[in-house]
């Protein structure tokens, strides 16, 4: 891409001289990129800018709706908030949208997953930036920070929005993915008992209803709702004589109450993680206007504010790994969800038991068998090897002859009946 | 519309407004601004790399010689004889790849032996799979290094061979050393772990509370890679939205990018772990540092580090936050040899291989300690 026009400034220029809307100013000016951007030949980037340019659109009217909103809602008290929410979709919806043609005709390239990251940090690094930025447009401002200064700063601070930037930073579910994961459990769940339901007369259906609402609820009850699921449909289970069905169902409900546990384990690790990225905020914040107080000349730049949080932060984050709480929990939350994938697994081998499929449990059988085989043929190979290399060192030894690696070599390779040289 | 708002807000003391119309003013130009400055440093990235086709590491022509099931063993091409007369097989560890050691042609460390004058062989332990589950540290030990020695002792029609380990493969190398110490000449072992009662590093904090029986059951037999790799992510949370923001100011620079590209392949070219072997590591090393009290058993092998008096080069990183440096400097303690040289790099686990310092004077300090002893 050329060194493009400061595309602020001309949209600005354009609306002043040109008496154009903010739309119609816009339009031009990526129309004009597009044209001074030069597209190669190749079929890829010719679709690449056409998807920009598309998604650059997609932002412009994005951007004019966040101008819209911070008109709107324009208040010193109402702060930016709904403003950087507009900034904030434009973004993701334009980093979407802009990933789509890379993933399209590069996947195949060695870089491809590089420019993934780069593309889901620069998300992170933007939000860092309307988290830093008017804080630091009133520190920078060249007056003495008031005494009350923290205080104001931290309240004008979205708490909800720093913890998504720590979720994303330092991993963990955020509160949608959170959402969506208990949805697609309780879909799941409730779509395999409804089959199972139909072999079982429709005895199971009420206890089946109390599913999803159990787990919706699961996050308020924390613990007492754990293994609930099992004791209230045990009663059923007792009725079921022993087959296939029932022993499906047993995993299911193993599965929902490992779901379950693993969701408030995942939540109460997220919290911790949270609790200790709230206290590196507090800790940046609290510094940066100490600096300010004994250098009010000192202009305090974004990548300044980030550095001195990423050096605040990371001891932090790293002290909270390592302690037991978050040690424990992260190894009941690893543990559960390995246990979720071998229960799952179990389950599709019930399932697909009438079928001439063999199954990875036999197939590990069959793995034990190969692996114990070849140790014997291993040890047979090492024992010959060492048998040869002594009549050769003994033969070297009695009448000296000039060093025969192929021939040893191939010796080796027709007393093993395989090749094994490929020199 | 602006208008409205300010009649509105003329309650208020009317500079308080224009001040935060001020503010607020500013505060769109600058977000704007950065949102424009990324948006074009991304589609420069897009651009850059985009036309990246490939990224080769482990450039340097070698052969394969010998092959035992995904196990290979590798020499690489001389154009000239050696002029150490021992060959040197390096171990390297069964977690991330060999690659580390010929990450590209000016930043590797196989080169510059080659250059001094060894004869080099490596050993790719190959991807685990489902089936390779019940492989275990006898295995990897007694069974496939072993094999890659008799190999070169076999070829080169001598008794002792040069060993080097790094990582988890020192570990291993020192094992086989005490369990075989009549086919090693010298031992070099890089950044690895051998007293395991410090608990600084990753999987010293994960043995402590993991089930690793229960999660290497429950994944099929095997340790998956990825996994290990967000454990790694953890000892330094930062790391990456470091580089990942750092990296769109390099794309300019061919080399450097060249260069990020190359490590970043390497680091997400994380094998998963045989199950057998890793629970074994897990609970005998991590968990009851059984090799330093000469408990170990290895397959029929009762593992005494006293068998080990061939010389040894030891070589640890002081800023190593993988393997921190009290793993590795005891291991004068434990072994029997009398010629034992303890190294101190300057710098972190991967740049013992990748460093300028590693090129200009750690290749060249082994190779010449190598050549004392041939």
């Amino acid at each position: 891409m050329n060194k493009p026009y400061n595309f602020f400034e001309y949209w600005m220029k354009d609306l002043k001289e040109q008496n154009k809307t903010p739309m119609q100013a816009y339009q031009e000016f990526m129309q004009n990129m597009l044209k001074s951007s030069q597209p190669k030949e190749e079929a890829g980037s010719q679709e690449f800018f056409q998807e920009m340019m598309k998604t650059q659109m997609e932002m412009g009217k994005m951007w004019f709706q966040g101008v819209q909103t911070m008109l709107e809602n324009f208040a010193p008290q109402k702060k930016e908030a709904s403003m950087f929410d507009s900034w904030s979709k434009m973004y993701s919806a334009w980093n979407s949208q802009f990933g789509k043609p890379f993933t399209g005709q590069a996947s195949r390239n060695d870089a491809a997953e590089t420019f993934k990251n780069i593309m889901t940090f620069s998300q992170n690094y933007m939000q860092l930036y309307q988290l830093f930025q008017p804080i630091l447009e009133q520190l920078n401002m060249g007056k003495k920070p008031k005494k009350n200064a923290f205080q104001e700063f931290w309240e004008s601070i979205s708490l909800e929005k720093y913890n998504e930037i720590a979720s994303q930073v330092f991993g963990g579910l955020t509160p949608e993915q959170s959402e969506n994961f208990l949805q697609q459990i309780a879909s799941f769940s409730q779509k395999l008992l409804d089959d199972l339901n139909k072999q079982t007369g429709g005895t199971l259906t009420k206890a089946i209803e109390s599913v999803p609402d159990l787990m919706h609820n699961l996050q308020a009850t924390q613990y007492q709702a754990f293994g609930k699921l099992q004791k209230s449909i045990n009663p059923f289970l007792k009725m079921i004589p022993d087959s296939k069905e029932k022993q499906l169902l047993e995993l299911n409900i193993q599965l929902q109450d490992d779901y379950a546990f693993y969701y408030i384990k995942s939540n109460e690790m997220q919290s911790l993680v949270q609790k200790t990225a709230q206290k590196a905020l507090e800790q940046t914040l609290k510094e940066l206007i100490e600096k300010v107080k004994n250098q009010p000349e000192h202009i305090i730049t974004f990548e300044e504010a980030t550095n001195l949080w990423m050096d605040i932060a990371e001891p932090m984050m790293i002290e909270l790994y390592r302690s037991e709480p978050f040690g424990k929990l992260q190894a009941e939350a690893l543990a559960t969800s390995t246990a979720i994938k071998n229960r799952f697994e179990k389950q599709m081998e019930l399932l697909l038991e009438p079928l001439p499929i063999a199954p990875r449990s036999e197939i590990d059988e069959l793995n034990a068998i190969i692996h114990e085989l070849r140790r014997k043929v291993r040890a047979l190979e090492n024992e010959l090897s060492r048998q040869q290399l002594n009549q050769a060192l003994q033969s070297k030894e009695a009448k000296p002859t000039p060093k025969n690696e192929e021939a040893i070599a191939e010796n080796q390779s027709k007393s093993r009946g395989r090749p094994k040289k490929t020199q | 519309m602006l208008d409205g708002k300010i009649c509105n807000l003329m309650k208020e003391p009317i500079n308080k407004v224009l001040n935060t119309k001020y503010m607020i003013q500013q505060q769109i130009l600058s977000l704007a601004d950065k949102y424009q400055e990324r948006t074009e440093k991304l589609a420069k990235s897009y651009h850059i790399l985009s036309e990246i086709k490939e990224i080769d590491v482990g450039t340097t022509p070698k052969d394969l010689v010998w092959k035992d099931g995904k196990i290979s063993l590798f020499r690489y091409k001389r154009s000239t004889p050696a002029t150490i007369k021992t060959p040197l097989l390096i171990c390297y560890a069964l977690v991330n790849k060999q690659d580390m050691m010929d990450l590209q042609p000016d930043r590797s460390v196989i080169r510059k032996f080659l250059d001094l004058g060894l004869d080099v062989y490596i050993i790719d332990w190959g991807y685990v799979t489902r089936a390779d589950r019940y492989t275990s540290m006898d295995d990897y030990i007694n069974g496939y290094l072993n094999g890659c020695v008799e190999y070169i002792r076999r070829t080169h029609q001598i008794e002792k061979i040069n060993l080097l380990g790094v990582c988890q493969g020192g570990t291993f190398s020192v094992i086989y050393s005490a369990i075989h110490p009549e086919k090693i000449k010298n031992l070099v072992v890089m950044v690895a772990p051998i007293d395991f009662s410090n608990k600084e590093g990753l999987l010293f904090q994960w043995s402590t509370y993991l089930n690793v029986d229960e999660i290497i059951e429950n994944n099929g037999g095997i340790m998956p890679g990825e996994l290990l790799n967000v454990g790694f992510d953890m000892l330094k949370p930062m790391s990456k939205l470091r580089k990942y923001t750092s990296v769109v100011d390099m794309m300019d620079d061919e080399d450097k990018l060249m260069n990020f590209l190359r490590m970043e392949k390497w680091v997400a070219n994380s094998p998963d772990q045989a199950g057998e072997c890793f629970k074994q590591f897990i609970k005998d090393l991590y968990q009851e540092n059984k090799l330093i009290k000469n408990e170990l058993v290895v397959g029929n092998h009762k593992v005494n580090m006293k068998n080990i008096t061939m010389p040894i080069l030891n070589i640890y990183a002081e800023a190593d936050h993988l393997v921190p440096p009290p793993c590795s400097i005891p291991l004068d303690k434990f072994v029997a040899s009398k010629d034992i040289q303890t190294y101190k790099f300057p710098g972190g686990h991967i740049g013992v291989f990748v460093g300028a310092r590693s090129q200009k004077e750690l290749a060249p300090t082994i190779v010449n300690w190598l050549k004392e002893r041939d």
